[in-house]
C-alpha cells in the first residue's frame, strides 16, 4: 500500500468525512468492517489526524482512518450503518458529518 | 378475448381461494395468533454495533433457475399445466437474459468476496445448464464460490427422477438429464480445479473415488473450503450426496490474535433421497416438496460437528427450508442444531427472502435467501462480528434488483430505458404465454420459440451490431434468400421466418441466433448488457404480480398528456 493511500476525504462545504471509492478499489480487497474508536460518537470533538476508525480488510489485515486535513469540530452523524459492500463504487459513501 | 378471460378467472379464483383462507384462518383462530416467536437470546439491531468482524463476509445467493430453452416438449411445460404450477413456464425474457444478473453480482461483488450458492443453479434438471452455469460462476478474478444441491440441480424440473424419457426429451439438444450422481462429479470437478490441496489429494479428477472425503490441513482461517464428503452412486443417482464443511473464519489479526470464536458452516445436501423422488407426492418423495438427508451424510456432519475446536460457531446452510425436510431428517438436524447450539440456518427454495422463526415460544432463526431470477429478485451478504456483551452479531444486507442499481453511479450498474419494455400488445409482451391454456406442449413451445423470436427481433433493433462487426448467422436454409451480413438482413429474415413458423426450425433459427448475440460486436456494449437485463427484470416484475404494473416501491410513474399516445 503507497504511504499517500487516502481512503477518506473531508468536503468543508458539506461537513462531510466520506470514503474514496478509488482508493477502496485500489486495495483489491473486500472489507469486513469499519469500527468507530472508543469515543468517536456524536458531540466529540475532533481535529486533522485523530484517529477515528479501523478499517478491517478480508485478509484480517487492519488501516487506520484518520480525520484528513480540515477536518476539524465537534461530530454531529456517524454512520454505523455502512453498506461495506459499496465502498469501492461511486457514489461515494459518508462516514462522519461535523455539526455546523 | 381469451387471454382477457383466462387471467380474469386467475385472478377471481385467487380471490375466492384467498377469502377462503381468510375465513379458515379466522374459524381456527387460536392456531393464526400463536406464532412462533424468536428467544430473547435474539435482539433485532438497527446500526452495527462496533466491533470486528469474526468471519469472512460472502455472498448468499440462489435460485438462479437456468433454464434450458430448446428441448423436445413435455407435457408438464403446456399452457395448462402453467395455469395451475406458474412455476412450469418463466416468460422467455428471464430464461433467455435472466443469468446476467447472476453474472452481474458475480462480477461486480464476485471479485472480492467468496460466493455461496444454496442451489437451482439449473431449472430442468440438464447437464448443459450446470455446464452454463459453470461458465457464469467462474469467470476471471472472481473469489472462490461453493454450491448446495437444489433439487432442480438433479430431479426434472426440480421434482422426479423416475420419468426419464421427459427428461430425456427436456434436455434435448442440452447435454440430456443431469441425474445427482452426475451432478455430484460435475461439482466435483469444479472443486478440484479450484482447491489446490483437494487437487494435490486426488490428482486424476477421473478417477475419484466413489464415494471419498477431504479434508484441508491449512491454517484456520486461511482456507474457504475446510472439507468435502461425497458419494457417488450412479445405480441410486438419488442416493447420492456431496457435504462441505466451510471455514469462515479469519486468518490472524496482525497482533497474532485470533478471532474469539472460529466460525464454519455446513453445506448440506437436503437433495437426497432414499427412494427416487416421484412428481406424484405418495408415496414419493417429491424433491420439489420436500428435503431429506440420509444416514451416511448425516454421519459426515454428526463427526464433522463433534470435531471442531472448543468455542466453535457452526451454521448449517442448504436448499431446502428446515420445515420442508422429511421427519427424520428434520429431526436429526435438529438435534445436531440442539447439541451445537447452532444460531442459524440458511436456506433458499422459496424464492421469497424471508426469517422464519422455528421451534416455538423460544425460537430459532432461519435465514431463508430468495432467487436471483425471480421478482423480488435479490442476494445478501453474511458476515459474523463481534457483538455487545460477548456475543455474535450476524450482519446480512439484502440487496433488492433492481432497487440497489438506482444507488450505483456510472454504467457499473444497468440502467433501464423504459422505451426497452414490450408492450402487453406487442407479439414479444412478457406473459405472452399465459395466452391461452392449451395442453398441448408442442403447441405451447411453438409459441414460446414464437415469442423468441420476436424477442430477437426487439433486441436486435434495439442494440445495433457495429459497423465492424463480422460476425453473422447463417439463417440462409430459412429466410428464403442468403443471410445473413447486416442487422436489416437478419430482421428481413426474421420477418419472413415468423410469417408461419415451425417449431423445429424456430429452435435451430434461435441457438443461431443465441451464438451471433453472444460473438457480435455491438454500438454499444453496456447498452446491450443492460438491454438484456432490464428485459430479464421486467419479464421478473410482470410475472410476479400476473400483469403490467407498478409494484409498492415503485417511486416514478410517467403519464402521457397524449391520450392517443399509448
Amino acid at each position: 500500500m503507497p504511504n499517500d493511500w487516502k481512503p477518506v476525504s473531508y468536503d468543508q462545504n458539506t461537513r462531510q468525512l466520506s470514503a474514496v471509492p478509488d482508493s477502496f478499489a485500489q486495495r483489491n480487497l473486500g472489507v469486513l468492517s469499519i469500527v468507530w474508536n472508543p469515543g468517536i460518537d456524536v458531540g466529540a470533538s475532533i481535529s486533522p489526524g485523530t484517529e477515528l476508525a479501523v478499517i478491517q480488510w478480508e485478509d484480517n489485515s487492519r488501516d487506520p482512518i484518520t480525520a484528513p486535513e480540515n477536518c476539524s469540530g465537534n461530530i454531529g452523524s456517524v454512520n454505523r450503518n455502512i453498506i461495506f459492500e459499496n465502498l469501492a463504487f461511486e457514489p461515494s459513501v459518508w462516514l462522519l458529518i461535523l455539526s455546523q | 378475448m381469451i387471454h382477457i378471460d383466462v387471467r380474469t378467472w386467475r385472478n377471481a379464483s385467487a380471490a375466492i381461494i384467498g377469502k377462503v383462507g381468510l375465513l379458515l384462518c379466522v374459524i381456527s383462530v387460536s392456531s393464526c395468533a400463536h406464532k412462533d416467536s424468536m428467544s430473547s437470546r435474539y435482539q433485532i439491531s438497527v446500526d452495527k454495533p462496533d466491533g470486528f468482524s469474526l468471519t469472512k463476509n460472502v455472498i448468499l445467493v440462489a435460485d438462479n433457475q437456468l433454464n434450458h430453452l430448446y428441448g423436445d416438449p413435455i407435457w408438464m411445460r403446456s399452457q395448462l399445466v402453467t395455469q395451475f404450477v406458474r412455476v412450469t413456464i418463466r416468460p422467455v425474457q428471464q430464461d433467455l437474459f435472466g443469468q446476467g444478473i447472476l453474472q452481474w453480482v458475480v462480477d461486480v461483488y464476485g471479485k472480492q468476496r467468496p460466493i455461496i450458492h444454496l442451489g437451482d443453479a439449473a431449472n430442468m434438471g440438464c447437464v448443459g445448464e450446470f455446464e452454463r452455469f459453470l461458465g457464469i460462476m467462474s469467470a476471471p478474478g472472481v473469489r472462490p464460490w461453493l454450491m448446495a444441491p437444489g433439487n432442480h440441480d438433479a430431479y426434472l424440473m426440480g421434482n422426479s427422477q423416475n420419468v426419464v424419457e421427459d427428461w430425456q426429451r427436456a434436455c434435448e439438444r442440452a447435454g440430456g438429464p443431469l441425474t445427482k450422481d452426475m451432478l455430484v462429479a460435475a461439482y466435483l470437478r469444479h472443486l478440484h480445479l479450484q482447491d489446490e490441496g483437494f487437487r494435490e489429494a486426488f490428482p486424476d479428477v477421473d478417477n475419484l473415488p466413489s464415494s471419498g472425503e477431504w479434508r484441508s490441513d491449512a491454517a484456520a482461517g486461511s482456507v474457504f473450503l475446510r472439507a468435502v464428503a461425497w458419494s457417488i452412486d450412479a445405480g441410486r443417482p438419488h442416493r447420492s450426496f456431496v457435504v462441505q464443511e466451510i471455514d469462515l473464519g479469519l486468518p490472524p489479526a496482525p497482533d497474532g490474535s485470533l478471532p474469539a470464536h472460529p466460525v464454519t458452516a455446513i453445506l448440506l445436501d437436503t437433495s437426497q433421497f432414499p427412494n427416487p423422488p416421484t412428481l406424484v407426492p405418495v408415496p414419493g418423495p417429491n424433491a420439489g416438496l420436500n428435503g431429506n438427508l440420509q444416514p451416511d451424510q448425516l454421519d459426515v456432519i454428526t463427526r464433522w460437528m463433534s470435531n471442531v475446536d472448543a468455542g466453535t460457531i457452526s451454521v448449517l446452510m442448504g436448499h431446502h427450508p428446515f420445515g420442508t425436510l422429511l421427519p427424520d431428517a428434520r429431526a436429526a438436524v435438529d438435534q445436531l442444531r440442539k447439541q451445537h447450539d447452532v444460531p442459524l440456518f440458511v436456506s433458499a427454495h422459496t424464492h421469497l427472502g424471508q426469517y422464519f422463526v422455528r421451534g416455538g415460544s423460544e425460537g430459532w432463526l432461519e435465514l431463508n435467501v430468495g432467487s436471483i431470477v425471480d421478482y423480488p429478485i435479490e442476494f445478501r451478504t453474511f458476515s459474523m462480528h463481534e457483538g455487545p456483551d460477548g456475543g455474535v452479531l450476524f450482519r446480512t444486507p439484502q440487496f433488492r434488483i433492481p432497487d440497489l442499481w438506482g444507488t450505483l453511479a456510472g454504467d457499473r450498474a444497468p440502467k433501464c430505458d423504459s422505451q426497452w419494455e414490450a408492450m402487453p400488445e406487442d407479439p414479444d409482451f412478457y406473459l405472452t404465454y399465459l395466452d391461452g391454456s392449451s395442453p398441448d406442449p408442442e403447441k405451447t413451445q411453438l409459441m414460446l420459440m414464437t415469442t423468441l423470436l420476436h424477442t430477437y427481433a426487439r433486441l436486435i433493433d434495439t442494440v445495433p451490431s457495429a459497423s465492424d462487426n463480422d460476425t453473422w448467422p447463417d439463417l440462409s436454409e430459412y429466410a428464403g434468400s442468403d443471410c445473413c451480413s447486416s442487422d436489416a438482413g437478419v430482421l428481413a429474415a426474421l420477418d419472413h421466418i415468423l410469417i408461419d413458423p415451425d417449431r423445429e426450425q424456430s429452435i435451430d433459427v434461435l441457438i443461431e441466433l443465441g451464438k451471433f448475440d453472444q460473438s457480435r460486436t455491438v454500438v454499444d456494449p453496456i447498452v446491450h448488457r443492460d438491454y438484456r437485463i432490464c428485459q430479464a427484470v421486467w419479464a421478473s416484475k410482470y410475472n410476479k404480480i400476473d400483469r403490467r404494473a407498478p409494484t409498492a416501491n415503485d417511486p416514478y410513474i410517467m403519464f402521457s398528456t397524449q391520450p392517443g399516445n399509448e
